[in-house]
């Protein structure tokens, strides 16, 4: 049930945006959102379609590309794909992507 | 209606929820208030926890609670039974607890000042882990009888997470619960995450986690003489 506050603050942000651009409609919105986030897209497209009605961006569709998580070895310094660094072996290593949850871009008319 | 372009935007979708955090936590740091945020599963011990932790140390801080649930006011009636100062939140449905809740209870939260104050946020693993509340702890939570996968079901609350407290620990000689399988799990998201296993029941553990509290409150306090 998270989706419907993400929801509310991604219809906020795009609606600020486009407005600010002299924009009268929103067609699109995508999103960057790390893998480490719980966020369903159905669910999150649903709960949009029910708040943004009558608003600009009504309608809209969301976009959702999943980003990986990703790590930085504190040993070697290599980015590597899991908590045990792939170079070098060494553990553990620093989290540094998977977390975010990003509007990329909007679509706009 | 003009012709179809594309805004670049690259905002994070929580900014605005990340400034209001930044904003109560300057506001608490400046009133001289540690705030922990307690999270985990229906039934996992919160109340019990927080009210085990008030009892062992209520004589040496001045420690208020503010209660999120759903809806009732069972937990708060528990909190002030013991005579702790508490704040009911009632979300009436939302999963979570969010900042504006959280600074619309502590301004309601008396007798103060407070030094130390405790969030039972909602009952949830999955929603309480992406709004942060400005608290200067975040503990989560993980019960014996729940089981030890759950930092593999539920990756991104050990990942926010300052500590994990393993609850229920008198459970453990009757059940499948391997101690050392959770807390890999949990370190191999989180690697310096503190683990205690505390069974409020018999007493096991709490004063090492009692002991983690102080040092945070303690660490705020040297913070502040040092300007």
């Amino acid at each position: 049930m998270h989706e419907l506050a993400i929801g509310k603050s991604i219809l906020r942000l795009a609606v600020d945006r486009a407005t600010a651009a002299g924009r009268t409609r929103v067609t699109a919105i995508d999103l960057v959102v790390g893998e480490l986030r719980n966020l369903e897209a159905p669910t999150l497209q649903r709960y949009f379609d029910h708040i943004s009605a009558g608003s600009i961006a009504e309608g809209a569709v969301l976009r959702v590309t999943r980003a990986p998580a990703r790590f930085t070895c504190a040993t070697c310094g290599e980015p590597s794909p899991a908590i045990v660094c792939g170079p070098c072996g060494g553990a553990p290593c620093t989290l540094v992507g998977g977390r975010e949850m990003l509007v990329e871009r909007l679509e706009v008319a | 209606m003009g012709e179809v372009a594309v805004i670049d935007v690259r905002t994070e979708i929580l900014a605005e929820n990340a400034l209001e955090a930044s904003a109560i936590r300057e506001r608490l740091r400046a009133d001289g208030i540690v705030l922990v945020n307690i999270t985990a599963s229906p039934g996992a011990g919160k109340t019990m926890l927080i009210l085990e932790t008030f009892r062992r140390l209520r004589g040496r801080f001045r420690i208020g609670v503010i209660e999120g649930d759903v809806a009732s006011q069972v937990d708060a009636d528990r909190m002030a039974a013991a005579g702790v100062p508490t704040v009911q939140v009632t979300t009436g449905g939302l999963c979570h607890l969010d900042v504006p809740m959280v600074a619309a209870a502590l301004g309601r939260l008396t007798p103060g000042p407070f030094d130390l104050v405790f969030v039972e946020n909602i009952g949830n693993l999955v929603c309480t882990a992406d709004f942060d509340l400005g608290a200067d702890a975040n503990v989560v939570l993980l019960s014996v009888p729940e089981g030890d996968d759950k930092p593999q079901k539920y990756p991104l609350i050990f990942v926010t997470s300052d500590a994990l407290v393993v609850t229920k620990t008198d459970y453990l000689p009757i059940s499948d619960f391997d101690l050392g399988a959770a807390t890999a799990g949990a370190r191999a998201l989180n690697p310096a995450l503190p683990i205690f296993p505390v069974s409020c029941r018999n007493g096991d553990g709490l004063d090492a986690w009692c002991a983690w509290v102080v040092e945070r409150v303690e660490a705020r306090r040297r913070a502040d003489d040092h300007g």
